[in-house]
């Protein structure tokens, strides 16, 4: 009870700064922590390697020296991949179609090197994995995949479809619907 | 020759007549005997033709397994240390030159470097022979186009050859062609061991009247007076005793290879069977592994002068060693400049220009291959779980491995440099300090180094593999993540209290904290950061000590941990590479994935034999590892490891944990960043205590091997099952940005604490979740 009155009672200052966040235009940024306390931890967001697979994901930085930002869930569908992932997926989608199965996974697992957190290898090693019948590491591969996609909605639906898939060709059909709800979530 | 000594014997001291008769019994006799040794002597020839035909044509030699680093890639936006590119190329024996003409050659400038890569054929595809421009900017890779200007998305330069698992015999070679021969190759072989070679058959008559006059004179068997064709029949099929017997085989066995096979294909052969050299145990066979032992070069971009040097060493390897004996090697070598050019081979410029030349000859520390034994220790226990000894060293296997030499020599360096400065602090009781370390890329699961002791090429006891020892507060990550799977949140408030726990045997386990203190009621995620013993054993014994085991099998420890309570304080022995396996999962949000150290294995011709493919399996929620993750990264920022960034830069994420076994005796820790896992163990072989505890001395190394790797921050994402909330530090409650000792801490949904604290009231909150709920 005490908490609903708090709730009400800070209800009107707080909305016009929140109505931004809920909506997830993209481009809000939140503001900047700025902590005295050196000896802070907090999680940051998504990372931003230099070069590689740079993502919008925010990242706050603290003017002091001992604080990193907490993670804010923005979307990233529009990762900026590096011409090297680009080309080896391509290679490996070309190997993949004309049946070259481990050339496919050398060039994903090149790809994989460089851009370890790219949801989209994932998305194909699990997909190979499918392909040749090995239902429980294509599930967890995929799964792998959603973990890396946190934020990227379209991914993660794609994700989540592959996983209904695999599950629906190994037989599992309760869980291949279980996985196409968290899909259609998205 | 045996046969005609009783005829001369029994010719002596007898009547004319007797002797008549017995004379022509005798010629009978040995006209038989003579037929008798024709027909054995025929027999023995065809005996020998046929070993001759049988060897000479099916598997010549015993191939070792090569072993190799992982290949260097190279694309635009690769962050990418300049000196350590350098040094990758020297590696691989490139020259540094003005123009790059040729495969294996680089232009080296301060912001490009022009590489003419050597190509190399990958079981998944052929990488060409290219003419890469490669542009820096920084410490990145800008961008890389081929010799027409094409912008080059990606690029791999050849791997480094890091060893080989060899036979009993110790021979190694690398086969080549005759076409590889490089260029007055086999002019200088000819002009310098046997002149004749392509119009005897075989043996040399003039040679062996010539040893013959050199024997006679000095009283005994010194000279051979051997052709090519004897010189190969001799190492190919013969022992390698000096005696006249093997002498009279060897002359029937050369006419006979000579015989049935060409020059061409004898020479062949040659330049492959010819001893050339010593690395410790290691025979040194063929020019092709020659060219690399001494040039770190492959053999068909040897020059003449380096052509010469080889070929003077046939005569004797050792005696002229260029290594050890550099000024018989340069006397013998320009001997043979200037037999070439008093031949008409060379001309007289060549032969000065090549006189004046060094010998070239490569440092062998230099060489990369023999420089990883601890790594390649771990290769060669993986491939014999698959593959027997002999297909191992005899059947020319390539074995692809995720080695890097950059992160590898990082590694060594990090613990030689901080055990020498531990040393120089702590003086006597730390003089046989030693350490193993593993650092593995967290998301592949690859491992790239592995140090076996403080000198890394010395092959000997693997620490990171075999030094099992008790691992202290590592373990704690898996008690406080058991805990969070119970429902425990990262302030739940634990009792740092004295605890004694009866055990089986009558007596009790009475944990201790490190500082003696006991600190009362403490937030989870503190108790953790800051390694209290016995709110950990408080929460360990409320959960169960069989939560913990299951969860520390999950992480990927494979022997199952002994369920004592002391456990929960890490009195179980594991080897850095076993805490390694778990790490690894903690770093990879939950998913664990086999550690690697061999990608592929091919045979001779590159067809795939076996693949070690990257598989993960999720053994934790990746919110139950977010909230560990969280803990991890406060040990860094205000825990047990803070002295980390007084080296390391603040805008770099990395988390980790300190360990310190009972009484001292093992300094541990294990961390990583978003794309390097390492874990360090120091001690004493002899188990002796150590005046500093895993972060004194452990973490050291490791702070030490992260400036230099420089890697990647640790990012973590927030998973949809968790928020973030602001509470009060001191007593976990529900708070506000703006109030004091608050900050925001993780918590799975419908875990969060359901009390404010007073501050917060006075004020709006900004939880944006807390906002979203009550809105619904």
């Amino acid at each position: 009870m005490t908490n609903t009155f708090r709730n009400f009672f800070v209800l009107g200052i707080s909305t016009i700064t929140l109505v931004g966040c809920v909506n997830n235009t993209g481009s809000y940024r939140p503001p900047v922590v700025e902590r005295g306390d050196a000896s802070q931890v907090v999680q940051p967001a998504e990372p931003a390697a230099i070069g590689v697979d740079v993502s919008p994901g925010v990242v706050v930085q603290s003017s002091s020296d001992n604080s990193v930002a907490v993670p804010v869930a923005t979307p990233m569908t529009s990762r900026a991949k590096n011409p090297a992932v680009i080309a080896l997926l391509k290679n490996a989608s070309n190997q993949k179609n004309s049946g070259q199965m481990s050339a496919a996974e050398s060039s994903l697992e090149r790809a994989q090197r460089i851009a370890p957190r790219d949801p989209e290898i994932y998305y194909e090693l699990a997909d190979i994995r499918r392909l040749e019948g090995q239902w429980p590491q294509a599930e967890q591969l995929a799964l792998k995949g959603t973990n890396m996609a946190i934020g990227d909605v379209i991914m993660l639906r794609r994700l989540w479809l592959l996983i209904a898939d695999i599950r629906e060709q190994s037989g599992n059909h309760a869980a291949a619907r279980k996985a196409r709800q968290q899909a259609m979530q998205y | 020759m045996k046969k005609k000594r009783p005829s001369k014997r029994s010719n002596r001291g007898r009547g004319a007549k007797k002797s008549k008769g017995l004379l022509s019994k005798l010629l009978i006799l040995l006209l038989k005997l003579s037929l008798l040794g024709l027909v054995i002597g025929g027999v023995g020839l065809i005996y020998l033709d046929v070993q001759i035909q049988q060897k000479f044509e099916g598997k010549r030699w015993a191939l070792p397994a090569k072993v190799y680093a992982r290949p260097l890639e190279l694309y635009p936006g690769q962050v990418l240390d300049r000196a350590a590119l350098k040094n990758e190329l020297k590696g691989l024996g490139y020259r540094f030159v003005n123009r790059a003409s040729q495969p294996g050659m680089v232009e080296w400038a301060s912001t490009r470097a022009r590489i003419h890569t050597r190509g190399f054929a990958f079981p998944d595809s052929d990488e060409p022979a290219k003419r890469l421009l490669v542009s820096f900017s920084s410490n990145q890779v800008a961008s890389i186009t081929d010799s027409q200007g094409r912008a080059v998305p990606l690029s791999r330069l050849e791997p480094i050859l890091i060893g080989g698992i060899y036979p009993k015999d110790n021979e190694d070679r690398d086969l080549i062609r005759l076409d590889q021969a490089p260029e007055y190759l086999i002019e200088a072989l000819v002009q310098i061991e046997d002149r004749d070679y392509y119009n005897h058959y075989g043996i040399s008559l003039r040679g062996i009247a010539r040893a013959m006059v050199v024997n006679v004179k000095s009283g005994r068997f010194v000279q051979g007076g051997s052709t090519l064709t004897q010189q190969l029949i001799k190492n190919f099929y013969l022992t390698s005793e000096r005696t006249l017997a093997r002498k009279l085989l060897e002359i029937p066995m050369a006419v006979l290879l000579d015989l049935h096979y060409s020059k061409d294909e004898i020479l062949e052969a040659y330049l492959n069977e010819v001893y050339l050299g010593q690395s410790g145990s290691r025979a040194v066979h063929g020019f092709g592994l020659a060219s690399q032992y001494f040039f770190a070069q492959p053999i068909d971009e040897l020059k003449l002068h380096q052509v010469a040097l080889l070929a003077g060493l046939v005569k004797g390897p050792s005696y002229y060693d260029p290594r050890r004996r550099p000024e018989r090697a340069k006397e013998r070598r320009d001997l043979v400049l200037k037999v070439l050019q008093e031949q008409g081979v060379i001309t007289l410029q060549q032969r000065v220009a090549a006189e004046k030349r060094p010998l070239g000859v490569v440092k062998q520390r230099s060489l990369h291959k023999g420089a990883y034994p601890a790594y390649l220790d771990l290769v060669k226990r993986q491939l014999r779980e698959e593959y027997p000894e002999e297909v191992l060293n005899s059947e020319g296997l390539r074995v692809f491995t995720s080695l890097d030499p950059m992160v590898q020599a990082n590694s060594e360096a990090a613990l030689s440099k901080t055990i020498a400065s531990l040393q120089k602090r702590h003086g006597k009781p730390v003089a046989e300090l030693q350490g193993g370390m593993v650092v593995t890329d967290p998301q592949t699961g690859e491992v790239l180094a592995l140090v076996g002791g403080k000198n890394a090429r010395y092959q000997g006891f693997n620490r990171a593999l075999d030094a099992r020892r008790p691992v202290g507060s590592l373990v704690k990550p898996a008690v406080y993540l058991a805990a969070i799977e119970q429902g425990y949140s990262l302030t739940s408030l634990i009792d740092d209290e004295p605890i004694s726990v009866p055990l089986s045997d009558g007596s009790s386990w009475v944990p201790q904290n490190f500082d003696r203190i006991s600190h009362g009621k403490v937030p989870l995620y503190l108790a953790l950061s800051k390694s209290y013993n016995q709110s950990t054993a408080h929460l360990g014994m409320a959960i169960g000590v069989g939560k913990v085991v299951d969860m520390l099998e999950r992480l990927g420890v494979e022997r199952e941990p002994k369920p004592y309570p002391s456990l929960l304080l890490g009195a179980e022995s594991m080897s850095p590479f076993e805490i390694a396996s778990a790490y690894q999962t903690i770093a990879a949000n939950g998913f664990r994935t086999p550690m690697r150290a061999i990608r592929l294995v091919t045979d001779v011709e590159g067809v795939e034999l076996s693949r070690y493919p990257f598989e993960v399996s999720q053994v934790v929620s990746a919110e139950n590892m977010h909230l560990i993750q969280y803990a991890l990264q406060s040990v860094t920022r205000e825990g047990t490891a803070r002295s980390i960034y007084s080296r390391l830069p603040a805008s770099l994420n990395v988390a980790g944990k300190t360990g310190t076994s009972n009484d001292q005796r093992d300094s541990w820790f294990a961390g990583f960043a978003a794309n390097r896992m390492a874990v360090v163990w120091l001690g004493l072989d002899e188990n002796g205590k150590l005046p500093f505890t895993g972060s004194g001395g452990a973490l050291r190394v490791w702070t030490e091997l992260m400036t230099r790797e420089k890697p990647d921050s640790f990012m973590a994402v927030q998973p949809e099952g968790v928020e973030y909330l602001w509470v009060e530090e001191q007593t976990g409650l529900l708070s506000a940005e703006h109030c004091e000792g608050v900050r925001q801490i993780p918590f799975i949904k419908g875990t969060a604490p359901e009390n404010y604290a007073e501050c917060s009231e006075k004020q709006p909150s900004k939880s944006l979740d807390w906002f979203k709920r009550w809105f619904r």
